[in-house]
């Protein structure tokens, strides 16, 4: 993403950059021809300029886009029931913020600009739509105990994945460990999504029952991995 | 765990299969299931095993949506996008999300034609799905999914219901209600409310200047009655919108999806 920048447009101010902006994107809506630089210039001021009014002007006139653009995820309804919308639009820019810095990201035109600020909303979507998925695996306290299921904070994955690898030499047992538990995915699901390498449901519970016991000879390491605190009154295994 | 000796017992793999919601047990083993005690535990014991390491591990390796965004754009670091790449060949989840992602960026329009107003002159508020109510399936009741269903917007709860008239037809009813101390039920009296085929009446409009709004019309008009139900009939299976004009907002309803099945 390279940068095209007239001098000219570096000396309007930025009241006028926000109005040209504005009339531009009417006409891109009309399908006429229109002129990004305006709302470029806008993003170059602050991106790379650091500008603080600038940055306020685009969040003021690219909040109601993102703002329609939330709305028309397929996925809104439940992204609304965890979040507001304000929420959403408001992360998604300082996400985008975060991100363009971090990446050092110029935009030649608004299009690509507009891309990056979807894209920046869409996995917050999304990722709002996995930590549901995860909460709802939240399992219940055993009989006797009266706590109340708390929804799980993910752990480091990664660091346990490592660990946990050394617990099954077996190659099969591993991968399906890492499908069932990493992925979410039920025996069913596996031999459907999986088939090339899992074709017998029969045998993913087989195997799913020595994963099961290997945890158990190593509950406490396992302990140790996921957090004794987090584990709770809940006996594991 | 595996020394029950009952000759019914289940066997791990059908335990497991139970725990999954998966099995094909027949009527003799449910009825062991049902009164074996030790069977019980050791399906609780699966069932609260892999919720546990579920609700801990689940994607919890995965890139977050927003870094495999940013990879379908090809804005990530190398290092990062080899990463991901390698990821992507060992997990479906994220795979599937990057075929769909990837699908988005192809067709993405920032300013798609369609999308509703939000700075119309009457401000237009898209209501929030609160709860699908879980409700028994009675005969006059349409077993379709997600219904009766609960919105809200602003200080407006609106409950949905779909019901069968006699003559198999099908009614959508709603009640709308105000958590506004000062509104009674007879407030809303007499206020229109339209069904249209979905998208609806469209804007093709942005960060708050109107631009010329598409006419549309409705399939379906009605007005709330002076206790707040709202009834509109007949309606054929589809994708539908409801405006709700109240004198100082539009409530809007999306994503109602009718399907006589």
């Amino acid at each position: 993403m390279g940068i095209r920048m007239d001098l000219s447009f570096s000396q309007i101010n930025l009241s006028t950059l926000a109005d040209r902006c504005a009339d531009e994107m009417k006409r891109r809506r009309r399908k006429e021809d229109f002129d990004d630089r305006y709302c470029l210039e806008i993003f170059h001021r602050a991106i790379l300029q650091h500008i603080d009014q600038a940055w306020s002007v685009l969040q003021q006139r690219f909040s109601e886009t993102v703002r329609i653009w939330l709305h028309s995820h397929p996925s809104h309804d439940v992204a609304l029931l965890r979040d507001s919308e304000e929420n959403y639009v408001a992360q998604t820019f300082s996400r985008f913020w975060l991100a363009v810095h971090d990446q050092h990201l110029e935009f030649a035109t608004l299009n690509s600009a507009l891309s990056y600020l979807h894209a920046t909303l869409s996995g917050i979507l999304t990722d709002t739509l996995r930590a549901h998925l995860r909460s709802k695996e939240v399992p219940f306290p055993e009989p006797g105990l009266a706590e109340e299921p708390i929804a799980e904070e993910p752990v480091d994955g990664h660091e346990i994945w490592q660990s946990i690898q050394g617990l099954f030499p077996d190659e099969r047992e591993r991968r399906l460990m890492y499908l069932l538990y990493f992925c979410g995915l039920k025996p069913r699901e596996i031999v459907i999504r999986c088939s090339q390498e899992f074709d017998d449901v029969k045998e993913i519970y087989r195997l799913n029952h020595n994963i099961i016991e290997r945890l158990r000879r190593n509950q406490h390491r396992l302990r140790h991995l996921l957090g004794d605190e987090e584990i709770g009154g809940l006996t594991l295994l | 765990m595996t020394d029950h000796s009952h000759s019914l017992a289940l066997s791990n793999e059908e335990l497991l299969s139970v725990a999954y919601n998966e099995e094909t047990l027949s009527a003799e083993e449910k009825e062991h299931l049902e009164h074996c005690p030790i069977c019980q535990q050791r399906l609780a014991m699966y069932t609260r095993t892999n919720a546990l390491l579920r609700s801990k591990l689940y994607r919890s390796v995965c890139p977050s949506a927003v870094q495999l965004n940013y990879y379908c754009l090809g804005t990530v670091p190398e290092a990062e996008r080899i990463s991901i790449a390698s990821h992507l060949l060992d997990c479906p989840l994220c795979a599937d999300e990057v075929a769909e992602i990837r699908r988005v960026q192809a067709n993405f329009d920032p300013f798609p034609t369609g999308a509703f107003s939000f700075g119309a002159a009457v401000r237009r508020l898209v209501a929030t799905l609160v709860v699908q109510q879980a409700q028994p399936v009675t005969r006059d009741i349409l077993p379709s999914t997600g219904w009766p269903r609960q919105y809200r917007a602003e200080a407006i709860d609106l409950s949905l219901h779909l019901s069968r008239a006699s003559n198999n037809e099908t009614m959508l009813l709603g009640i709308i209600t105000s958590t506004d101390p000062t509104e009674t039920a007879d407030a809303f009296e007499g206020t229109a409310v339209d069904l249209y085929q979905a998208p609806g009446p469209l804007v093709a409009e942005s960060d708050g200047d109107q631009e010329d709004e598409e006419t549309a019309t409705p399939l379906l008009s009605t007005e709330v009655d002076n206790i707040g139900n709202i009834l509109l009939e007949p309606v054929p299976a589809g994708d539908y919108v409801i405006i709700i004009h109240l004198p100082d907002k539009d409530v809007v309803i999306k994503g109602l999806t009718i399907d006589h099945g």
